[in-house]
């Protein structure tokens, strides 16, 4: 510690030794990554297309608005988070940060990534993304999560936003398509989650947060996976049956598809020992791969359609 | 009198004393991170700057070139 003997402990400066690489954890950058990406295909849906240096600065911006709800979230779920195997690691909880500077930290990026995007695409994108900072944040975070086993079905529509946030930073306003997108992320959120939710059961409950697997059982859960997996397959083909996505897209969409309620199905299915652990596993993997997939494809046909017009 | 006077100087020695102490002086593994968050605020301001600046020529288009001298 500072030699500071002349002070009394409390008047002591407590001097921060956070690197940067602490307050990036903050930003949670994989799901950062995943707002990128899905912001990138909502963005490409544009019929014209922005200058790639508005483009690159919105994506940005969006990036930003994540990473500050993450750092905001970090903030508040300090106290659960440290009772949890899989996030008390994280910056606060390992005493590396304390709250008020993250607090800060969320505060200012918020700001700052919703200001960026009004000044460089529009205020109406700026708007949309204050709402899914604001909704990820108080509505999620503060009154959900820690309320409801439906937290993640309600909560989901925060991270389902930003397609409909780049199309908007795009256009200027929203349409069918980037509406699309954020349905099938929506409906995809859920399953994703309980099945992590069933693999961290223990965690939640020593946290008290009332996932579905603590709240209605684990059979329930493995029930609803299915629904929702059922419901997300013909989702997931609708860019294709609408029109704004390829044959291409409409084949793998539907191969993942069945593969997904195939997962899910299995989820289902085995409900104890090892083997149900490892069906959870899958569906959790999967469920990541299936989004990837089928954003990556969006985003492949869309740039390659804009260096055909170009 | 002479006594309280003798007092009131030495208090005054005591807290002058106080300025001549080394203050807060920083462990080194306090510097190395106040460093490197320094770099890194130094980095992405500069960072927005260049940015914020390319995207106003951008916004301006061909505008920017238009005014008198």
């Amino acid at each position: 510690m500072s030699d500071a003997s002349y002070l009394h402990d409390e008047q002591a400066p407590r001097i921060s030794v956070a690197s940067p690489s602490d307050y990036f954890a903050l930003l949670k950058p994989r799901v950062m990554s995943l707002v990128v990406f899905t912001a990138l295909a909502g963005l490409l849906l544009a019929p014209t297309p922005p200058h790639p240096l508005i483009g690159f600065a919105s994506l940005l911006a969006i990036a930003v608005g994540a990473g500050a709800s993450g750092a905001l979230n970090m903030w508040y779920d300090a106290d659960i988070d440290a009772l949890m195997t899989r996030t008390r690691k994280r910056p606060i909880p390992a005493g590396r940060l304390d709250p008020e500077t993250a607090l800060a930290f969320g505060l200012v990026l918020a700001t700052l990534s919703v200001f960026t995007l009004g000044y460089v695409a529009n205020w109406f994108a700026a708007a949309l993304l204050a709402f899914t900072i604001l909704f990820y944040v108080v509505i999620y975070t503060m009154w959900l999560k820690r309320w409801t086993p439906m937290n993640i079905v309600i909560g989901g529509a925060a991270g389902a936003l930003p397609p409909m946030v780049g199309y908007a930073a795009a256009t200027g306003e929203i349409n069918l398509a980037s509406v699309v997108l954020f349905a099938i992320i929506f409906m995809w959120t859920p399953p994703h989650f309980w099945s992590l939710a069933l693999l961290r059961s223990e965690d939640y409950a020593r946290a008290g947060v009332p996932m579905l697997p603590n709240v209605a059982g684990e059979d329930r859960t493995r029930l609803e996976i299915l629904i929702y997996a059922l419901a997300l397959a013909p989702l997931g083909v609708a860019p294709w049956l609408m029109g704004f996505a390829s044959l291409a897209y409409g084949l793998i969409s539907i191969g993942c598809g069945i593969a997904l309620v195939a997962v899910a199905a299995m989820v289902f299915r085995r409900r104890e020992g090892d083997a149900a652990r490892l069906a959870a596993r899958r569906m959790f993997l999967f469920s990541i791969l299936y989004l990837f997939l089928l954003f990556l494809v969006l985003v492949v046909e869309q740039t390659a359609h804009i260096f055909a017009l170009i | 009198m002479v006594s309280e006077m003798i007092d009131a100087g030495d208090k005054m020695k005591e807290r002058a004393s106080l300025f001549d102490r080394p203050g807060v002086v920083l462990t080194e593994e306090q510097a190395r991170s106040r460093r490197a968050r320094n770099i890194a605020i130094g980095v992405t301001i500069a960072l927005l700057a260049v940015l914020f600046y390319a995207v106003t020529l951008v916004k301006f288009g061909a505008a920017v070139v238009n005014r008198t001298i």
